[in-house]
């Protein structure tokens, strides 16, 4: 069984990069520019006026400092970080095609300015969420178990 | 189930976030925030100097152009007979716009003064708008439209893209038509 424990370490270990990946991709364009990710985030309509600069600020840095994080001990902790933002992307973007508005996500800055708010990225999200899951778990418990 | 010091964890990294949060924003005090009022007067300026090209008495002789309620105007989209001019520039118009409008900054429609071109049907009724409330740029727009290009009415939304987002207006991303 000591390979498929390996295999589990390697599963998870690949899961841990490739999320911490996608966040510090997602989270360095806003830090360099929040202007701009503030005007996406006014497009949502979906958040009061004295909160865009806020959340402009504080939302790339939520998601740098989960994707460090998720490679040091805390990862369970930077998981649940993670995966709560994007549980709430997936909730914003939820909203946005029911309320039926065509706006960009701004979600990696302005290289995908024209990336629309729809089903694809509803999907990419929800499948950001099962790789989260995939690196908070901890395969050699599991397999000692 | 998480453990306790997980949590503990999870406090610590948010308030690690919060704490370079505050600190990216100081930094980015002087920065041209799409809320803050600089970056509409920074707009104006944009847009008086491109009208100050042009032989100018036009710029701020003329009377305020009348304003349309943000919630009449939704009405109005798609409308045969009604044209959106979005005056706020190429970037916020890729990312979000009134569907239909015609993509016109400043700088822009100081080229088709000097061409004298006109993408607008001139009976059409226009409907300018910039970013805020302010109004100066689509002002500035639309008096040049009206002055040099003869178009015949020309309206400056009230409360420009923050009003229209304000009273819920459809919005798109889809590129300039013709």
């Amino acid at each position: 069984m000591a390979d498929r424990a390996q295999l589990g370490v390697l599963v998870a270990w690949a899961a841990r990069l490739v999320v911490a990946a996608v966040f510090v991709a997602a989270a360095a364009p806003k830090l360099v520019d929040p202007a701009a990710f503030a005007a996406a985030i006014r497009n949502y309509q979906a958040f009061p006026y004295w909160s865009w600069n806020a959340l402009a600020a504080l939302v790339p840095t939520l998601e740098l400092v989960g994707a460090v994080a998720l490679l040091t001990p805390m990862r369970r902790s930077a998981a649940l970080l993670l995966g709560g933002l994007t549980l709430a992307f997936i909730a914003l973007i939820a909203s946005v095609i029911v309320r039926g508005i065509d706006i960009g996500c701004g979600c990696f800055g302005d290289a995908t300015a024209a990336e629309s708010v729809g089903w694809p990225l509803l999907l990419r999200d929800v499948a950001l969420l099962a790789a989260i899951v995939a690196a908070a778990r901890d395969p050699r418990r599991r397999a000692s178990a | 189930m998480p453990r306790r010091s997980t949590f503990l964890d999870l406090a610590a990294l948010v308030g690690l976030a919060a704490v370079l949060a505050a600190l990216r924003l100081a930094a980015a005090a002087d920065l041209a925030w799409v809320a803050d009022e600089p970056d509409v007067l920074e707009s104006c300026a944009l847009a008086d100097e491109a009208l100050a090209d042009d032989p100018g008495e036009v710029r701020l002789a003329g009377p305020s152009l009348p304003g349309i309620a943000a919630a009449d105007a939704v009405a109005m989209v798609g409308q045969p007979g009604v044209t959106f001019v979005d005056a706020r520039g190429g970037d916020r118009y890729a990312a979000g716009h009134i569907p239909g409008a015609l993509c016109l900054p400043a700088a822009d429609a100081a080229a088709l003064v000097a061409q004298q071109t006109l993408p607008i049907p001139p009976d059409d009724l226009v409907i300018a708008y910039c970013e805020s409330p302010r109004e100066g740029e689509a002002q500035a727009l639309g008096r040049l439209l009206r002055e040099h290009l003869g178009c015949q009415e020309v309206r400056v939304l009230r409360g420009g893209y923050d009003g229209w987002l304000a009273v819920g207006g459809p919005l798109t991303q889809e590129p300039e038509r013709g």
